[in-house]
């Protein structure tokens, strides 16, 4: 028989209390289970089946107990018909069932908000496999790196033949001349300089060398391939690779962002060195050998463009610039010791240097790093496409040098983990980012066909739009980092043509002057004997500037502030800031409001003859 | 004779609804009149009438009160709605024209025919 009533204490009923009858101040523990069906005293065969069922149909306390309510008012009205509580325990059924059944049917009349933590917990759940579904197809991708973009970019040099290549001749003479000492000063190096004595000094040491460097200057060929490891007889040039990188001989693992271009050093610093042996021979009154310097310069800027890429053509621009610079000097300081034909020979080669005409930089290569920088991080489908891997990603953070995890968030090494494949989630996919980088760079290359007075840059505003854009910067992360500054360089390409163009007319304004006696009164007068045409100020598109002051000819272009100040340099700024260049609608705000700019606007103009007192900055 | 589960998952609850459709009840009641006005047929234990009952309740068909008995006792009694009115006359309609079809067959037979001589 059952057990008489009993009641719960205060704290046991505030525990079984539900809270609305909390919020009434009445502590009804109407929510204890097993209190419930003991006071309801039926027999133990029922009480047990009714606290069993309502347990088991999981559903929330204040349900069990009005489920638990209703089957004992069933079982009572049985005992009353006078049924035995075996009888009606075998005509209950399966309680487990019953459960089952009865949670299905509680839970389906639930409201929107009972039913809320559900299917919240079902998204979560739906959730969290397909992100599981997401990592295992992150993880379990790898790249598999099938094209030699290195050998893409070693196309040219690898073709000439050994005998033909001019680096091994360098590379002789570089291996056979000491340290090049630091030089004293800051001033480049040039007779009257603190360090010309010490400067002079090494490069009549050596001149053997520079003979040597102006032999292989002249070849049509460089012959330098890049490569991922120094080896062979370039190791007697950069003896510290040596051994560095020795156990990789798999270059399928290697990012074509790591190949060596260590010759452009070389190539730069020979440059220089023709340069002061140039300045010595024309003080020494060799003109021919300061022609042949300048010649040998123009060699080694081409050679150091035979590879493609930006890199390349910049050091390449460089060195012209460097050329151009000494024909600049050399004109100022000891234009008496060339022959008109020496003069002519400078002119020459200086026109012809790096294809001649407007110089243009080439992007193209530049496909090469990024297509390769693609098949190092995403997997292949054989159709352009591929999706992100683990070893891709930390690739990627590499190459970019961003140390924390994913987006760059600093965290502990299984979070990262963890988080890693949400960054296949963000990133794009490989035929995307493809197809962007190659649309950028094909309108960038489009862009930079037209000359600087009608350029107009379309690209760089679209990559900082991207970049910031939070989505998108995640999403194009390898586009928006590795597409190149494409301004700078194809500006760099347009101010080093006009040094050449003012150093052309600087050399046909002196063959002019010998033979009239007299500088002319306008650069027309130069054409067509003594040059082709006047050539264009790449600022407004106009021929560029000449003026006589105090009986000497000045070469000049309008520079940043687009206003010809007839041949003075800028007395309020630095002779280099005439050379930024300015489009002209903000040139005109410059004067305007010159408080809202960075820069000051220069008040003179961009001096291209003679040299000023720091022309050399921009290298 | 106990029916199919197959069939009394259609016809059990078109019963209940319709013992309702009398008035207000409560489960042993409802479980009472099945065994006895079905002979049986459709008596069903006690783990199937309940969750019948919610499920007709979540549907809106039928609605549920707890009231005092006379005995003062609670009870939970069922009443039908109007949508409960509603979904009887269609599921009734569908049986009528199911168990003509079925004396059509001669499964059942024809309530109009002639007693056999």
């Amino acid at each position: 028989m059952a057990s008489p009533p009993h009641r719960d204490g205060l704290l046991t009923r505030a525990r079984y209390t539900p809270l609305r009858d909390a919020f009434r101040l009445r502590l009804t523990g109407r929510l204890n289970l097993p209190r419930l069906v003991h006071n309801a005293g039926l027999p133990t065969p029922l009480a047990d089946l009714v606290e069993y069922t309502a347990r088991r149909t999981r559903l929330s306390r204040l349900e069990r107990v009005d489920v638990a309510e209703e089957l004992i008012a069933h079982f009572q009205d049985g005992l009353e018909a006078g049924r035995s509580a075996e009888a009606l325990r075998d005509d209950f059924g399966d309680a487990n069932q019953a459960a089952r059944l009865i949670r299905r049917a509680k839970r389906r009349n639930h409201n929107i908000f009972q039913k809320l933590p559900r299917y919240s917990m079902y998204g979560l759940g739906v959730l969290a496999l397909f992100y599981v579904i997401v990592a295992i197809r992150f993880f379990s991708g790898s790249p598999n790196p099938s094209h030699d973009y290195l050998a893409d970019l070693n196309r040219v040099p690898a073709a000439v033949p050994h005998d033909q290549a001019a680096w091994p001749r360098y590379r002789s003479a570089l291996v056979a001349m000491d340290d090049m000492p630091q030089w004293q000063g800051h001033e480049t190096p040039m007779p009257g300089t603190e360090s010309w004595p010490q400067v002079e000094k090494y490069i009549h040491e050596h001149a053997e060398q520079l003979s040597q460097i102006r032999e292989a200057a002249a070849m049509a060929h460089l012959g330098f391939t890049a490569t991922f490891h120094i080896s062979g007889d370039d190791l007697d040039l950069w003896p510290a690779f040596d051994g560095g990188d020795s156990e990789v001989t798999d270059s399928s693992d290697r990012l074509l962002i790591g190949a060596l271009l260590q010759h452009l050093t070389e190539l730069r610093k020979m440059a220089m060195l023709l340069r002061y042996e140039a300045y010595s021979a024309a003080e020494q009154g060799e003109g021919e050998l300061a022609v042949a310097n300048i010649r040998a310069m123009v060699g080694i800027a081409e050679h150091a463009a035979e590879i493609g890429t930006i890199i390349n053509q910049l050091v390449a621009l460089s060195i012209l610039g460097v050329a151009n610079e000494t024909t600049g000097e050399l004109l100022k300081s000891n234009a008496e010791v060339f022959t008109d034909a020496q003069l002519t020979d400078m002119a020459h080669t200086l026109a012809s240097a790096l294809g001649g005409g407007t110089l243009q930089m080439d992007l193209g290569s530049e496909r090469l790093w990024f297509s390769d920088l693609l098949q190092h991080m995403y997997t292949d489908d054989g159709r352009g496409g591929g999706r992100l891997t683990r070893r891709g990603l930390d690739t990627f953070a590499t190459v970019m040098a961003i140390h924390e995890g994913p987006f760059g968030i600093d965290a502990p090494e299984f979070l990262q983990t963890l988080a890693s494949p949400a960054a296949g989630l963000a990133l794009a996919g490989r035929r995307a980012q493809a197809e962007l980088y190659d649309r950028l760079l094909t309108r960038a290359e489009a862009e930079s066909k037209a000359p600087l007075w009608q350029y107009r840059n379309t690209v760089e505003p679209e990559i900082r739009a991207l970049a910031s854009d939070p989505v998108q910067a995640i999403r194009y992360m390898p586009v928006t980092l590795m597409l190149p500054s494409v301004s700078g360089p194809y500006i760099q390409a347009e101010f080093t043509t006009m040094r050449r163009d003012g150093m052309l007319v600087t050399l046909a304004l002196h063959l002019y002057q010998r033979r009239h006696g007299h500088w002319p009164d306008s650069l027309n007068q130069l054409v067509p004997t003594f040059l082709p045409a006047v050539p264009p100020d790449r600022f407004d598109g106009r021929p560029l500037r000449y003026a006589l002051v105090d009986g000497l000819p000045v070469v000049y272009s309008i520079g940043a502030n687009h206003q010809d100040n007839g041949g003075r340099p800028p007395s309020n700024v630095k002779h280099h800031e005439a050379m930024r260049w300015t489009k002209p609608e903000v040139a005109k705000d410059m004067r305007l409001n010159p408080g809202a700019h960075r820069h000051q606007q220069p008040d003179g103009d961009w001096i291209l003859w003679p040299p000023q007192q720091d022309p050399r900055t921009e290298y | 004779m106990r029916v199919e589960r197959e069939l009394m998952r259609g016809a059990g609850p078109l019963a209940v609804l319709k013992l309702l459709q009398r008035g207000e009840m409560y489960g042993y009641e409802l479980v009472e009149s099945l065994a006895r006005q079905t002979n049986g047929v459709l008596d069903m234990g006690q783990s199937t009438l309940y969750p019948m009952l919610y499920n007709l309740e979540a549907k809106g068909f039928i609605r549920a009160t707890w009231r005092e008995a006379d005995t003062g006792r609670k009870r939970k009694y069922y009443g039908l709605t109007a949508k409960g009115e509603t979904r009887l006359a269609d599921e009734s309609e569908q049986w009528q024209a199911l168990a003509g079809a079925m004396s059509a067959l001669g499964i059942v037979p024809n309530p109009d025919a002639e007693p056999a001589a």
